[in-house]
C-alpha cells in the first residue's frame, strides 16, 4: 500500500553527523543521574566480568553455527570473500582537506567508511569460518587504520582542517573505529598474535591514545559531555562505542571498571537532558543513534555485569523507547520534523530486544513487524553501531511469531518536545508540534504539521538536503529546507521564523479525545519582533468524526501587516482553478482538498530548488516525486483575523 | 638507485665488534657544547641552500634546474601509497626486501623531486603533491626498512628504532620544511607541526635520549658506515627543524661526539674496511657532517687539518682501479660511479689535489652520479647542485701508483703504464690489489690473502663481489652463500676446507714492500683457516712485478701432516682456455690475452661456474656486464706436506 522509498546504506551515514553545532544549547537539564545514583564505581568493579572471561559473542565456527542461522552465516562468509583482495588505501591530505576546501564529505567517507565496512566483514567471516583465509587481509586493514592520522571525519575537526595528532579529538567515528578494532582483537586476536603480537599491542595503543585517554582525561572538552546543557545523540553513540571498546580491549581491570563507570556517568548526561516524555527532539532517524544507543549501552552493561546494571524499570527509559513508535506513521514513514528523514527502515531485531528489556509489548510487536518488513536492515553487517549488529545476528534464532500483531498508537502527546501524533479510523495521520527553534538539527518549524493518508504523504515536512560544510555553518538558514517559509507555516510581513531557543511556541496545549486530537499553541514568539505579531494562536486538529484536518490561525498584529502568506508543502499535483479549493492528487491517486476562503487569499505554486550540492537529494528523497510549495497570499491584510483551512478527502 | 639503496644496508648485524678503538675524540677534544652553542647559526638564519627561483638561477646551471623541474613534473600525479603490513612482513617471512623498498624509497625519492622542483620553479604547481607525500610518510608506522627490525617483524610504534632510513626520512621532511615550509603553512600550519612531531618522536628524541644504546653508536666499539650516515642526517634535520636553539646546539654537539665514535674506530690509515662503495656512506658521510658543521658554525668547527680526516678522504682514490672499477673486497661492489662533485669539495676541504682532480675527472665521466636528486645523502645532492658550475671537468687524473693501508692491510699497485684514466675508459697496464686483514671485517667475506688483478682497466682475476641482499645475507646462514666463502676467492682450499669467519681468523706477519721494481704483500694466512685444516704456516706473497709486468703469487706452506686434498681457486670473468702445459689462457671481454702459469707436474686444472640462480645469486647474471663468473680450480697432484708453489699471471 504505502510507497517504499529505497535508501542506500551509504546515504544513511551522514544523517547523524555534526550535531554539536546545533545542539539545543539552552535545553533544560534535569540532574536525574539515573545510573550514578544507582551504581557506584565499587558496584561496577565487583560486578564486572573480567576481560579474560568476557565472551559476549561467539568466537568459534561451532559457536556461530549454534547461535546464528546457516543462511546468515553463509552470507557473512560471502561478504568476507568479496573483500579478500581489498586493498586498504590511505586517506590523503587532499581528501582530508576536502571538507574545509569545498565542503565535500563524500570522497573521505568513501575511503574511510569503505575500509571499516570491509574490515568488519572480513573479521566476521574469519570468526564464522575459522580457516584463516581472511586473516592476512584483516591484518592489513587493522594496520592501515592504525596508521590513519585521524579516525573520524574532517567535518568534525573543521576548526583545524587536518588533525593535530598531538591532540586527538574524540568524535563519533573515532569512537566507532575503536569499537571496530576492539572487535578485531576480540574475534581474531589470537590469529593476529600468531602473525605478530605487535598487532594487538598496536590496536590497544592507538585506541588508548585516541579514545581512552582523552575520554578519561578531559571529557569536559566536548560539548556532548556537558554537565550543564542538554546533549544529543553524540553522547550515547560515543558512550556505546567506549563501553564496547573498553570491555574488549582494556586489560587493566581497575581501569576497565573505571572507564565503564565513567561511561555510565556519561550516559546519565544524555538522559538528564531529556524531557520526561523521553522524546527525541532530533527525530526518529536520529533516535536510532540516540535512544537506541542508550539501549546499546544498557545491553552491554547488563551483560558485562551479569545483570547487575539494569535501569529498564525507569519510566524515562521506557518513554525513550516508546518514543519511536509514537512517531511512526506507517511502513517506512516516520514523523520527520527538523533534519530527520521521512523514510526510515526500522531495525526490527533491535526493537524486539529493546521492547523485551522494557517489557513494552507494543515495541516487541513493532520489532516483529519491522523485522518481517525489513529483514535486511536488521542483518546488515556494514555500517555503524557494530555491537548492535552482532547482537542482531544473535537475536535471529530467538525471533518467533508469538507476539501479537503490531498496532500503531492511536495518538501520542510528547509534552516536553511538544509533539502530537494522532490517527483516525479512516487512515488519516496527523503530526504537529510546538517546541522551539534551537532543537538539535533544528529547522525553523514551530507550529508545523504533516498529514498522511493510508500511509501516503499528503502535506509534508520536506525534510533535509545533503549534508555539506554549509549545513552546520552560520549559513544553515540560507538553505530553503531549514526555513519556516518552506514549512506549513505563515510568512508574516515577508518574514519567517528565526533560529534560537527564544523563538518558541507558547501555551502549547494538546487535547485528545475520540472526537478530536488537537494541539493549540501561540507561535508568535517564533518570529522576530520585526514581524510585529502580538499573538498567533494556531490550532491544528484532526477531526476523527469528520475525517479531516482543521488548521485555525487566530492572530493579531500591533499594526496592519504589509504582507501575509500561508505555505503548504506537498508532493501531490495541485489544481488551483476552483476558487477556495486546492485540489491535491497524490502520487497514489488519493484526492484531497485544502479549503480556504477565496475572498481572503490568492494562490500560487512553485517548486523549491533541487539543484546544487545541498539540494540534489530532493530529486530522489520522496520516491521521485517533486516537492511543491503552495503559497496563499492574503488580500485584505487585517490587523486581526481568524483563518481556517480544512483538509479532507474529495 | 634501487640497487644502490640496497647496497648499504644492515651493517649493524655485521659490525666489527673486535676492531680496535683509539680514543682520539677529535671533535670532542676540540669543541665544547658551549662553543657550539655560541658559534651555531640560528635556525632563523640557517640558509645553506637557495630558497627562491632567483637564488637557484644564480647558483645552478639552467640545464640542471630544467632537469629538476622535469623530474618534479614527472611525479606530479604520483600516488603516495601506504606500506601494508603484508609488505612490511615480507622480510621476516620470505626475506624479500624489494616490495618494501620500491614503495618506501620510491615515495621519498618522488617527494624530494617534488620539493626541489617547487623550490626551483616557485609556481606552487607541486605543493599539493608535496603535502600528500609528507602526510603519507608521516602516517607510516615505520620510516626504516623491515630488515632493520627483523626481531620484531613489524615496528613497535611505542618504541621507535632509529635506522639509516629513519634518519634519511627525517631529512626529507626537514627539506620539505626548509624549501616549501611557508607554502605548507598556507595550506595548514599543522603540516609543519606534524613534520616536527614525527621527526622528533622517531629520530631526534631517541638519538638524544638513548642514541648510544645502538650498536652503531656504541662508544666502546668500532662502528661503521651507519654511524656517520645517521649522524649526517641527524645534523641536517636538527639544523633545519629544531626551533629550540639550546636543544639544537645540544643535538648538534652530541652528533659531533657520536661521530667521534666512528673516527675512533678507524686505523690511522683512514681505510674503510667495508670497501669503496661503502665509503660513499662512511668517509663521505663524515665529510657531509663536517661540511654542515662548518657552515652552521661559520667555519668554527673545522678538522680538515687532521691527518686522519685527510686519510679518510684519500682512501677512496687509493682503491680506485680505473673507470668505474674499484677494489671490491668483502661486500663491496666492483663497479661504482664516483660522485665527482663530492670528491671535488672533499678534496678542497682537505687540500688534496689528487682528490680534487679525481673529482674533476669523475664529474666529467659520470655527471649523473653527482647531479641526480633522488637517492640518499640528499644534502650532498643539494650541495652538488650548488657545486656544479664551479667545477671544470678533466679528462683524466693522476692516479696513485701504489698504496699501502697498514691498518686494513690493503695494498694496491699498478705497473708503470697504468696511472692515467681517460674519460670513463682506461689505458695502462696491470693493477693489483691484495689484502691481509681478518674475517670479522664489516660486511666480511672470508677472504684473507685474496687478490684481484686488472689489465688496462679490465677485470682479469676478480673478487666476485656479493649477491642480492636478503634475510639470509646477514643471518647465521651468511657463510652458506658461495660468494662469502674463501673457496670462491683466489685462495687455497686446504683439506677441503675454507677459511672461517671471526676476528681470530686473520693474516699474521703481514708486511708490504713497494719500490720501482715490485709491489709486494707478504702474509701468513694459516690462522685464517680452522685448526682442522692442519696448517702450520701458509706464507703467501702477492706481488706485482713491475719489471716483468706480471703478477706473482707464491705460496710457501707447511702442513702438520700430508693433506688429503689441496686446491687453489682463481675467479674470473674472462674466457678460460685450459691448456695441458701449465698455462691457462684468459681472454678479457675486451679481447686482451692473459696467461696464468702453473706447474703442470703439481696441478691439474678444471673450471666450474658458481650458481646464478635464486634470490641471492641472480645479480651475478648482470653484475659483470652479463659475463658469467667462472672458477678455475687447480688441484694438487702430489699433496706434499710442505712445499712452495707459484702462479704467474702475465700478458
Amino acid at each position: 500500500m504505502e510507497p517504499v522509498i529505497l535508501v542506500k546504506m551509504k546515504h544513511l551515514f551522514p544523517f547523524f553527523l555534526f550535531f554539536f553545532l546545533l545542539s539545543a544549547a539552552n535545553a533544560q537539564v534535569t540532574p536525574r543521574n539515573i545510573l550514578a545514583q544507582k551504581y557506584s564505581l565499587a558496584d561496577v568493579k565487583s560486578a564486572l566480568i573480567p576481560k579474560g572471561q568476557w565472551h559476549p559473542y561467539p568466537t568459534t565456527p561451532a559457536a556461530w553455527q549454534a547461535a546464528v542461522p546457516d543462511s546468515v552465516l553463509k552470507k557473512i562468509i560471502e561478504a568476507g570473500e568479496k573483500n579478500r583482495d581489498y586493498d586498504f588505501p590511505g586517506i590523503s591530505a587532499t581528501v582530508s582537506l576536502d571538507f574545509v576546501r569545498s565542503g565535500d564529505r563524500d570522497r573521505h567517507r568513501d575511503v574511510s567508511y569503505g575500509k571499516r565496512n570491509a574490515l568488519i566483514e572480513l573479521i566476521l567471516a574469519e570468526s564464522v569460518e575459522g580457516k584463516g583465509r581472511f586473516v592476512e587481509t584483516i591484518l592489513n586493514g587493522v594496520w592501515s587504520i592504525c596508521e590513519e592520522s585521524f579516525w573520524g571525519v574532517p567535518a568534525h575537526i573543521s576548526g583545524t582542517g587536518l588533525p593535530d595528532v598531538e591532540n586527538p579529538v574524540v568524535e563519533l567515528f573515532s569512537a566507532e573505529t575503536a569499537a571496530l578494532l576492539g572487535m578485531a582483537d576480540y574475534f581474531v586476536g589470537e590469529q593476529l598474535d600468531e602473525i605478530n603480537p605487535l598487532v594487538r599491542k598496536r590496536i590497544y595503543h592507538e585506541t588508548n591514545v585516541r579514545i581512552f585517554e582523552p575520554l578519561l582525561d578531559h571529557p569536559d572538552r566536548y560539548s556532548w559531555m556537558s554537565k550543564t546543557r542538554s546533549v544529543n545523540n553524540w553522547n550515547p553513540w560515543i558512550m556505546s562505542n567506549w563501553i564496547s571498546a573498553t570491555l574488549m580491549l582494556e586489560k587493566d581491570e581497575a581501569r576497565r571498571a573505571e572507564m565503564l563507570h565513567r561511561a555510565m556517568l556519561g550516559v546519565d548526561l544524555y538522559l538528564n537532558g531529556l524531557g520526561k516524555d523521553g522524546g527525541c527532539d532530533e527525530g526518529p532517524s536520529y533516535w536510532t543513534a540516540a535512544g537506541a544507543s542508550v539501549y546499546d549501552c544498557l545491553e552491554m552493561l547488563g551483560e558485562a555485569t551479569k545483570g547487575k546494571v539494569n535501569i529498564y524499570e525507569n519510566p524515562l527509559i521506557k518513554n525513550m523507547g516508546a518514543y519511536f513508535y509514537k512517531v511512526h506513521i506507517a511502513g517506512s514513514y516516520f514523523v520527520n520534523f527538523a533534519d530527520a528523514d521521512p523514510v526510515l527502515k526500522p531495525d526490527g531485531l533491535l526493537l524486539h530486544r529493546f521492547g523485551q528489556a522494557l517489557g513494552d509489548p507494543r515495541m516487541v510487536s513493532m520489532g516483529q513487524w519491522a523485522f518481517g518488513q525489513f529483514p535486511e536492515v536488521a542483518t546488515e553487517l556494514t555500517g555503524h553501531h557494530r555491537p548492535r549488529r552482532i547482537e542482531n545476528l544473535l537475536t535471529l534464532k530467538k525471533m518467533d511469531d508469538s507476539a501479537p500483531p503490531y498496532v500503531p498508537v492511536p495518538d501520542a502527546w510528547l509534552s516536553d518536545i511538544e509533539v502530537l501524533t494522532a490517527r483516525d479510523n479512516s487512515g488519516l495521520f496527523l503530526a504537529t508540534h510546538g517546541g522551539h527553534n534551537a532543537e538539535s538539527h533544528n529547522h525553523n518549524d514551530v507550529g508545523d504539521f504533516i498529514l498522511y493518508s493510508n500511509g501516503e504523504p499528503v502535506i509534508i515536512d520536506a525534510g533535509r538536503g545533503n549534508y555539506t560544510a554549509r549545513t552546520f555553518s552560520a549559513q544553515r538558514y540560507e538553505l530553503w529546507f531549514t526555513q519556516s517559509q518552506h514549512h506549513n507555516l505563515p510568512i508574516i510581513n515577508g518574514l519567517g521564523q528565526k533560529a534560537g531557543r527564544e523563538f518558541a511556541a507558547k501555551d502549547a496545549k494538546s487535547t485528545i479525545s475520540n472526537k478530536e486530537a488537537a494541539l493549540s499553541m501561540n507561535i508568535a514568539a517564533a518570529y522576530p519582533a520585526e514581524a510585529g505579531i502580538t499573538a498567533w494562536n494556531r490550532k491544528v486538529a484532526l477531526d476523527r468524526l469528520k475525517h479531516r484536518l482543521e488548521i485555525t490561525d487566530d492572530y493579531s498584529f500591533s499594526q496592519k501587516p504589509s504582507s501575509l502568506q500561508q505555505v503548504f508543502m506537498t508532493l501531490a499535483e495541485v489544481e488551483t482553478s476552483v476558487p477556495g479549493e486546492l485540489r491535491l492528487t497524490t502520487p497514489q491517486k488519493q484526492n484531497f482538498v485544502i479549503r480556504y476562503d477565496p475572498k481572503k487569499w490568492t494562490v500560487a505554486t512553485e517548486y523549491p530548488s533541487t539543484e546544487g550540492m545541498e539540494y540534489s537529494s530532493f530529486k530522489t528523497k520522496w520516491g521521485g516525486s517533486r516537492v511543491q510549495r503552495v503559497l496563499l497570499t492574503n488580500k485584505d491584510l487585517k490587523m486581526k483575523d481568524k483563518f481556517t483551512y480544512l483538509i479532507e478527502r474529495r | 638507485m634501487k640497487k644502490i639503496a640496497l647496497t648499504f644496508l644492515f651493517l649493524a648485524v655485521l659490525g666489527q665488534t673486535f676492531g680496535q678503538v683509539t680514543p682520539r675524540n677529535i671533535l670532542a677534544q676540540k669543541y665544547s657544547l658551549a662553543q657550539v652553542k655560541q658559534a651555531l647559526v640560528s635556525r632563523e638564519q640557517w640558509r645553506p641552500y637557495p630558497k627562491t627561483p632567483a637564488e637557484w638561477k644564480a647558483a645552478v646551471p639552467d640545464s640542471v634546474l630544467q632537469n629538476v623541474i622535469r623530474q618534479g613534473e614527472a611525479n606530479l600525479a604520483y600516488e603516495f601509497k601506504p606500506i601494508s603490513a603484508s609488505v612490511s612482513m615480507d622480510y621476516v617471512r620470505s626475506g624479500d626486501r624489494e616490495r618494501h623498498g620500491e614503495i618506501s624509497f620510491g615515495k621519498r625519492n618522488m617527494l624530494m623531486n617534488l620539493i626541489l622542483a617547487e623550490s626551483v620553479e616557485g609556481k606552487d604547481r607541486f605543493t599539493e603533491a608535496i603535502l600528500n607525500g609528507l602526510w603519507s610518510i608521516c602516517e607510516e608506522s615505520y620510516w626504516g626498512v623491515p630488515a632493520h627490525i627483523s626481531r620484531t617483524g613489524l615496528p613497535d610504534v611505542e618504541n621507535p628504532i632509529v635506522d639509516l632510513f629513519t634518519a634519511e626520512t627525517a631529512t626529507v621532511l626537514a627539506f620539505a620544511d626548509y624549501f616549501v615550509g611557508e607554502k605548507l603553512d598556507k595550506i595548514n600550519p599543522l603540516v609543519r607541526k606534524r613534520i616536527y612531531h614525527e621527526s622528533n618522536v622517531r629520530f631526534l628524541f631517541p638519538m638524544l635520549d638513548h642514541g648510544n644504546e645502538n650498536s652503531w653508536n656504541n662508544p666502546t666499539r668500532q662502528v661503521n658506515n651507519w654511524n656517520p650516515w645517521i649522524m649526517s642526517n641527524w645534523i641536517a634535520s636538527t639544523l633545519m627543524l629544531e626551533k629550540d636553539e639550546a636543544r639544537r646546539a645540544e643535538m648538534t654537539h652530541k652528533a659531533m661526539l657520536d661521530l667521534d665514535i666512528y673516527l675512533n674506530g678507524l686505523g690511522d690509515d683512514g681505510g674503510c674496511d667495508e670497501g669503496p662503495s661503502y665509503w660513499t656512506a662512511a668517509g663521505a658521510s663524515v665529510y657531509d657532517c663536517l661540511e654542515m658543521l662548518d657552515k652552521a658554525s661559520k667555519g668554527k668547527v673545522n678538522i680538515y687539518d687532521n691527518q686522519l680526516i685527510k686519510n679518510v678522504g684519500a682512501y677512496f682514490y687509493k682503491v680506485h682501479i680505473d673507470g668505474y672499477y674499484f677494489v671490491n673486497f668483502a661486500d663491496a661492489d666492483p663497479k661504482l660511479q664516483p660522485d665527482g662533485l663530492l670528491l671535488y669539495r672533499f678534496g678542497q676541504a682537505i687540500k688534496d689535489d689528487r682528490m680534487i682532480n679525481m673529482g674533476r675527472w669523475a664529474f666529467g665521466a659520470f655527471p649523473d652520479a653527482s647531479l641526480k636528486v633522488s637517492g640518499f645523502h640528499r644534502f650532498r645532492s643539494v650541495e652538488n647542485l650548488l657545486t656544479a658550475q664551479k667545477v671544470q671537468t678533466a679528462a683524466s687524473y693522476d692516479k696513485v701508483p701504489d698504496a699501502w693501508l697498514p691498518d686494513i692491510q690493503v695494498m694496491t699497485a699498478r705497473d708503470n703504464n697504468s696511472s692515467t684514466s681517460v674519460g670513463a675508459t682506461s689505458v695502462g697496464g696491470f693493477f693489483l690489489a691484495t689484502h691481509g686483514g681478518h674475517n670479522a671485517e664489516s660486511h666480511n667475506h672470508n677472504d684473507v690473502g685474496d687478490f684481484l688483478l686488472y689489465l688496462n682497466g679490465e677485470p682479469v682475476i676478480i673478487d666476485a663481489g656479493r649477491g642480492n641482499y636478503t634475510a639470509r645475507t646477514f643471518s647465521a646462514q651468511r657463510y652458506e652463500l658461495w660468494f662469502t666463502q674463501s673457496n670462491y676467492h683466489n685462495l687455497p682450499i686446504i683439506n677441503g676446507m675454507g677459511q672461517k669467519a671471526g676476528r681470530e681468523f686473520e693474516a699474521t706477519q703481514v708486511s708490504s714492500a713497494i719500490d720501482a721494481e715490485a709491489a709486494t704483500l707478504n702474509m701468513n694466512i694459516a690462522a685464517a683457516y680452522p685448526t682442522e685444516a692442519g696448517i702450520a704456516s701458509w706464507n703467501r706473497k702477492v706481488s706485482l712485478n713491475r719489471a716483468k709486468n706480471q703478477a706473482e703469487i707464491t705460496d710457501d706452506y707447511a702442513l702438520k701432516e700430508r693433506p688429503t686434498s689441496l686446491q687453489q681457486a682463481f675467479m674470473t670473468v674472462c674466457d678460460v682456455n685450459l691448456q695441458a702445459d701449465g698455462r691457462i689462457l684468459l681472454t678479457t671481454p675486451g679481447g686482451q690475452s692473459v696467461t696464468l702459469r702453473y706447474d703442470p707436474k703439481k696441478w691439474t686444472a678444471s673450471k666450474d661456474m658458481p650458481s646464478t640462480e635464486g634470490m641471492e645469486y641472480r645479480s651475478f647474471k648482470t653484475k659483470w656486464d652479463n659475463r658469467p663468473v667462472q672458477r678455475i680450480l687447480l688441484a694438487s697432484k702430489d699433496l706434499k706436506v710442505k712445499d712452495k708453489v707459484q702462479f704467474v699471471i702475465s700478458k
